[in-house]
């Protein structure tokens, strides 16, 4: 009954979705406000019949009903809540159930409580933005129905892709569709804005909606890049796969969109390239999920093919033409003010810039759709691959970070010199002391070098501007200069706002320059207990295990990492198995990130009797910049969002305003904070341990021991001769085994200076004591009680077993039992001396 | 179908189509409005009409009969334009047509 009533619900809403539309376009024609009103209620009435209709999925999901086929590909009895939750979106028909209610919900919003300014665009907005959720609904209802029945109903559901059983499956799907379907707010206020002539003001009046898709689709694509980084295991983050293009592109147009809204405000012009990037970015957006869902590109992003390809191209021709008959229809009002500006001004590099971003989303059109236009022009597939993408993005996106740090130094051309004389010389220091800062780190790649001038640049282009105005307001207002730069931010968060987001634009460029131009990736074979050097690095394998958990397995490795002699962190990478879902394995990273450089290392397998495995390390430099720049530039969005200091208004309006903006900025806020913690929270494969084992070479650290008779024994003591230091405890059968060879050792060494030391692990005393009996153990043993010992040799399990040589450095570990035969090689070697 | 879903819809439906039909139902300021719009447009052909009469007679005096036919359009339909989009409205509108902006004081 869930799924009749789900799809009736569906019928409803593309009923009410078209008649919606054409009430408004009636009302319009008839001037007659109560088709307006009716077409208003229409769209409040989709926006409720979807919610209610992606409330009943829900609901089929949180009951296990696995007789929908939509639930049992997604789904089973024993995934987690949140996983359950997050299906609703993980496949092609709940996806497009959930667009076409954010479709729903964002026309109402508009037309909801317009601003006196937006309201003569939102009739024709409404009916625009009718007839997209209109559209989508039908494709949902018609070819790809989340309600669809299975004949036969299975025992459970086939769960969720072990890929997608991450905390970023919450996230990052639904700011995608958010930031997709907002996109097409900004192209129908540019609509509305041709068809009653007001082509000037529409991208200022778009502005807020414009900003928040851009935020929202900025905030996803980070989040998938980090999802990727942290879960693919293949040590990178964005593999310019079409998906991942297809969600790039629009942010692009949308990105160039709003700086283009900011010259239009300027009354600069611009007219046609705001016009034609709103409809581009509402095209791309249709464009990337045409892609995704046609089956015409083969990616791990990806849904099944479906025959939904052919409507959506009709729908995006239908867009590009009704639009383009629009702009030329009104092409006499869209000539815009004569710019006097030459070349070498804000204006003219701004056109510049907007020609790059243009070119540069050409250019990932292009890659995207090579293997499907050379296939058809010659029958062979050709891969645009990641170098390909990089090579010809890598000099537009220097170029981007060029224009960055220039333009504002620019004014108006008559001006020019004369601002660029204050202005110049931090920029300069910035372009220069960036690049010496990285060389000195260790990059020395040319090519790099040029970058970070350029990213030098750009950052002491951005901090001089904010700091010469703080400078000149601190000196008006006569207050501080710290207060003087949160009260700019505060008047003008828009400008200053802007600015943060160039000053995150240019920490991921650092960031994407280090990952890009200098990675590091090695291949190696570890036995237990050997040491392996990795670049910088020293690794050594102390363990590994399989467990179950739930429904997988997970094999595990335990990798002990020294940089320069010094433990650094314990790492454990494992693949997981999944059986019961086609076998698939997720070899899952574990990942040590600092601000130089990360350090990932990756499961490739494991020996059958778990004594050796084989591992891929990364490292990847700088990669911390793009996380924290990612961060940065979605707060200054957030900032430049926020509404500045307006004129007061009376007081219960105000204290209302102040009440939402106030929930808002908290949401927000959360949201970034959520996923600051997913990206340096733990969680990551590291293992958190106090130290390491020391190193063979290394001082062996030092130790006081009470033994069972009450006297203590100090390792310092025994310097000038051999100690062997014996972790074990009556619980560990291995330990068991390996007493009487102890024992045997300890007989024979004894008189030749040797001192056998054991020190029983989180044991009690009368077990202790027993096994001592039983063995007839004489050597001194205590009890490590407080785990300090142990703590301090960075043991990770007993027995283990340190040979200690006479200058007190250690000669020998062995991890695991030890024979006595091992321990007499040793020792010969050592008490000879 | 079962009935249970039949019956759930139905209910869904009649609510949605009760909301979405109620602004259509303030009849009563619509109806004055369109009544008022058909006494102009009753007025308006009669003038057209004397116009036409007029017009005819105008036309063995050639060129004068054009000019009272000018004049009397004049007449029949005072000009009054949307002062945003500038499309020419009728005297008894309450919003433009083509962009919708409120032509009254209220």
């Amino acid at each position: 009954m869930l799924a009749e009533i789900g799809s009736i619900l569906e019928g409803l809403a593309l009923l009410t979705a078209l008649y919606g539309a054409l009430a408004t376009f009636w009302s319009i024609r008839r001037a007659d406000s109560r088709w307006a009103a009716s077409g208003r209620n229409a769209a409040y009435s989709a926006a409720a019949l979807l919610g209610l209709a992606l409330l009943a999925l829900l609901v089929a999901f949180l009951r296990d009903q696995f007789q929908i086929a939509y639930v049992s590909q997604h789904s089973s009895r024993s995934l987690p809540l949140y996983l359950k939750i997050s299906a609703l979106w993980g496949g092609q028909e709940g996806s497009l159930l959930v667009w076409s209610f954010l479709q729903a919900l964002f026309t109402a919003l508009v037309l909801a409580r317009p601003s006196e300014r937006a309201r003569p665009f939102v009739p024709w907005a409404t009916v625009l933005l009718s007839v997209v959720t209109a559209f989508f609904v039908a494709v949902t209802l018609f070819l790809s129905n989340p309600f669809a029945l299975l004949r036969a109903v299975p025992a459970d559901g086939q769960g969720l892709n072990p890929l997608l059983r991450h905390p970023g499956m919450v996230f990052h799907p639904p700011l995608m569709y958010l930031g997709y379907v907002m996109l097409a707010l900004p192209f129908a206020f540019a609509m509305a804005g041709l068809l009653i002539q007001r082509v000037e003001d529409w991208p200022s009046i778009a502005r807020r909606w414009t900003l928040t898709a851009w935020l929202f689709l900025g905030l996803g694509l980070l989040l998938g890049a980090r999802w990727a980084y942290d879960v693919l295991g293949w040590g990178g983050y964005w593999g310019w796969d079409p998906v991942e293009n297809a969600g790039l592109m629009p942010w692009l147009t949308a990105t160039a969109l709003l700086h283009g809204t900011v010259m239009q405000e300027e009354r600069k012009g611009f007219r046609v390239w705001n016009l034609l990037l709103a409809v581009f970015s509402f095209l791309l957006v249709l464009f990337g999920t045409f892609t995704t869902r046609s089956g015409m590109i083969q990616s791990v992003h990806a849904f099944a093919r479906s025959n939904m390809g052919p409507y959506f191209l009709a729908f995006m021709s239908l867009t590009l033409a009704v639009s383009l008959a629009l702009m030329i229809r009104q092409r006499r009002s869209l000539a815009g003010p004569p710019s006097t500006e030459g070349f070498l001004s804000r204006d003219g590099m701004f056109l510049l810039t907007l020609l790059v971003f243009a070119t540069l989303t050409v250019s990932v059109l292009v890659g995207s759709l090579l293997p499907t236009i050379t296939e058809a022009l010659s029958g062979q597939r050709y891969e645009a691959g990641p170098a390909w993408f990089d090579r010809v993005t890598g000099p537009q996106f220097a170029a981007l970070t060029l224009f960055l740090g220039v333009c504002p130094l620019l004014g108006r051309a008559a001006a020019a010199f004369r601002r660029l004389r204050g202005r110049l010389l931090p920029a300069l220091v910035g372009a220069v002391l960036l690049p010496v800062v990285a060389a000195l780190a260790g990059f020395t790649n040319p090519l790099s070098l040029i970058g970070f001038a350029f990213a030098g640049l750009a950052a002491g282009t951005a901090l001089t501007e904010w700091a010469l105005d703080a400078v000149a307001r601190s000196r008006h207002d006569g207050t501080g200069l710290l207060v003087a730069l949160v009260a700019l931010l505060n008047r003008n968060r828009r400008k200053y706002g802007g600015y943060v987001v160039h000053l995150g634009v240019i920490l991921i460029v650092i960031g994407l320059i280090g990952t890009r131009m200098a990675p590091f990736e090695a291949q190696r074979v570890l036995d237990a207990g050997e040491t392996v050097g990795v670049g910088d690095y020293v690794m050594v394998l102390e363990e590994t295990g399989r467990e179950a958990a739930g429904d997988h397995f997970n094999t595990w490795a335990l990798l002990s990492v020294y940089r320069n002699g010094q433990y650094l962190t314990t790492l454990r990478p494992r693949i997981e198995q999944y059986p019961t879902f086609f076998d698939q394995t997720v070899a899952v990273p574990a990942l040590h990130p600092a601000l130089r450089e990360d350090l990932y290392v990756v499961l490739a397998g494991v020996s059958r009797d778990g004594s050796s495995v084989t591992v891929k390390v990364f490292v990847n430099p700088l990669a911390s910049f793009l996380w924290l720049g990612g961060l940065v530039l979605l707060g200054g969005g957030v900032a430049a969002l926020w509404p500045s200091a307006r004129q007061a208004l009376p007081a219960p309006q105000a204290r209302r305003r102040a009440l939402l903006n106030g929930l808002g900025l908290a949401a927000v806020l959360l949201l970034l904070a959520a996923a600051a913690l997913a990206m340096w929270g733990p969680g990551h494969g590291e293992v958190n341990r106090t130290s390491g084992r020391p190193l063979v070479g290394q001082p062996a650290p030092g130790f006081t021991l009470t033994l069972l008779d009450g006297s203590t024994l100090t390792l310092a003591e025994l310097r000038g001769q051999v100690a062997v230091v014996n972790f074990w405890a009556s619980w560990c059968p291995p330990c068991e085994d390996e007493l009487p060879d102890l024992q045997q050792t300890w007989s024979a060494y004894q008189e030749r200076g040797v001192t056998l030391v054991g020190v029983a692990f989180r044991d009690e005393e009368p077990a202790v004591r027993d096994f001592i009996r039983q063995f007839s153990l004489t050597y001194p043993i205590g009890l490590d009680a407080d785990e300090s010992i142990a703590a301090r040799y960075g043991i990770t399990g007993v027995p283990e077993t340190f040979v200690v040589d006479a200058s007190g450095n250690v000669a020998a570990i062995h991890i695991g039992p030890v024979t006595a035969e091992q321990l007499a090689g040793e020792l010969e070697g050592l008490v000879g001396r | 179908m079962s009935i249970g879903s039949i019956l759930v819809g139905g209910a869904v439906a009649l609510v949605v189509a009760a909301f979405v039909a109620r602004p259509l139902r303030q009849a009563r300021v619509g109806d004055v409005e369109r009544l008022i719009e058909r006494w102009v447009a009753q007025a308006r052909a009669e003038a057209e009409s004397e116009k036409q009469e007029a017009g005819d007679r105008g036309q063995e005096a050639g060129g004068r009969g054009q000019e009272a036919e000018g004049r009397g359009q004049e007449m029949a339909e005072p000009m009054a334009f949307c002062p945003q989009c500038g499309r020419r409205v009728g005297p008894e509108d309450r919003f433009c047509a083509r962009c919708g902006k409120p032509l009254r004081e209220e």
